[in-house]
């Protein structure tokens, strides 16, 4: 089990996997949002929509992986932190977010083959769940730069000898 | 004033990388859609939408840079974060670089006239700077 957990955190890599992996979806759906809004400005055609909905299932499927890891990130913060409560509400909004991104490609399997522009529906669902996804992510980079979670989480000891030569007043373990 | 802004500070976040997962979604997705249209020639559309993918990539990397690089010139030269920012620097350059010399019509040529061989050879030499910039991401977070 330590050897999963392991592996979700990314000591493997010496660099967590969470914020590695969330860089498709974040970079995916608000590409799909801007894809729609191109197609309905009538640029690109049929090959703006196909890419939008290849856009969606490709952070659909990195967001899946992405959970995982999220989570075991998650469960290392103890509970009475801020970041913990930061933490619930960035994955509440992130499941809402895939959840809209799924519905959302269902209603474009039918006709993304060969319909020239995105329709109403779709589109508001991908201004929705653009919203929530950036909301989220913000969340998640306060969780980072605010809070420091995740921050040299495997180089401690490091920056802690590189400090103490220098003469840095270090406070005790 | 500007420098604040580009630092992030009226957000308390930074910028840089919030901008960051652009090109990087983009391009891999720019990778995949091209690997897509060689395994299935006979799907339509695939060469343009990695060209989209991959121009929306590149204007997002050209609009990251510039709060990357006000960070950037923070980090004092005798941290060992520096040297790390270095590479990182001049590998998202070597990116951009080549990745805009694909904007021509080589490719989508390629794929047309079936010459698969040209196309994957192009293809390679497209995207191996993307192993680059995966390498590149494992950047400092101290300063």
């Amino acid at each position: 089990m330590k050897w999963l957990l392991d592996f979700l955190k990314g000591t493997w890599l010496k660099h967590p996997l969470h914020p590695i992996l969330v860089h498709v979806p974040m970079a995916m759906w608000p590409g799909a949002l801007i894809f729609d809004l191109l197609s309905q400005w009538n640029i690109g055609g049929n090959a703006m929509v196909r890419l939008s909905f290849y856009a969606i299932i490709f952070g659909l499927v990195a967001s899946l992986l992405a959970v995982p890891t999220g989570l075991v990130d998650w469960t290392g913060i103890k509970k009475q932190k801020p970041a913990w409560k930061i933490g619930l509400y960035h994955m509440v909004l992130n499941l809402l977010a895939t959840a809209l991104f799924a519905v959302n490609l269902g209603l474009r399997v039918q006709d993304f083959r060969d319909a020239p522009t995105v329709s109403a529906a779709p589109l508001t669902l991908s201004i929705l769940g653009t919203a929530l996804v950036i909301g989220s992510a913000y969340l998640g980079g306060r969780m980072t730069y605010e809070y420091g979670i995740s921050v040299a989480r495997m180089s401690r000891k490091k920056w802690r000898k590189i400090a103490e030569a220098g003469g840095a007043n270090v406070p005790g373990q | 004033m500007l420098k604040d802004f580009l630092e992030g500070k009226p957000l308390r976040h930074p910028l840089h990388p919030m901008l960051v997962h652009f090109p990087i979604g983009l391009f891999l997705l720019s990778f995949f859609l091209d690997l897509a249209s060689l395994a299935f020639p006979f799907v339509p559309n695939l060469v343009r939408g990695s060209f989209y993918a991959m121009l929306l990539g590149v204007i997002t990397a050209l609009l990251a840079a510039v709060p990357g690089f006000v960070d950037y010139t923070d980090i004092r030269s005798d941290h060992p974060a520096k040297r790390i920012a270095t590479i990182h620097l001049m590998l998202n350059l070597i990116v951009v670089a080549s990745l805009r010399n694909q904007f021509g019509r080589a490719l989508p040529a390629a794929c047309r006239s079936k010459n698969y061989r040209n196309a994957v050879d192009l293809l390679v030499r497209r995207h191996c700077a993307l192993v680059c910039v995966q390498l590149s991401r494992r950047k400092p977070r101290l300063r």
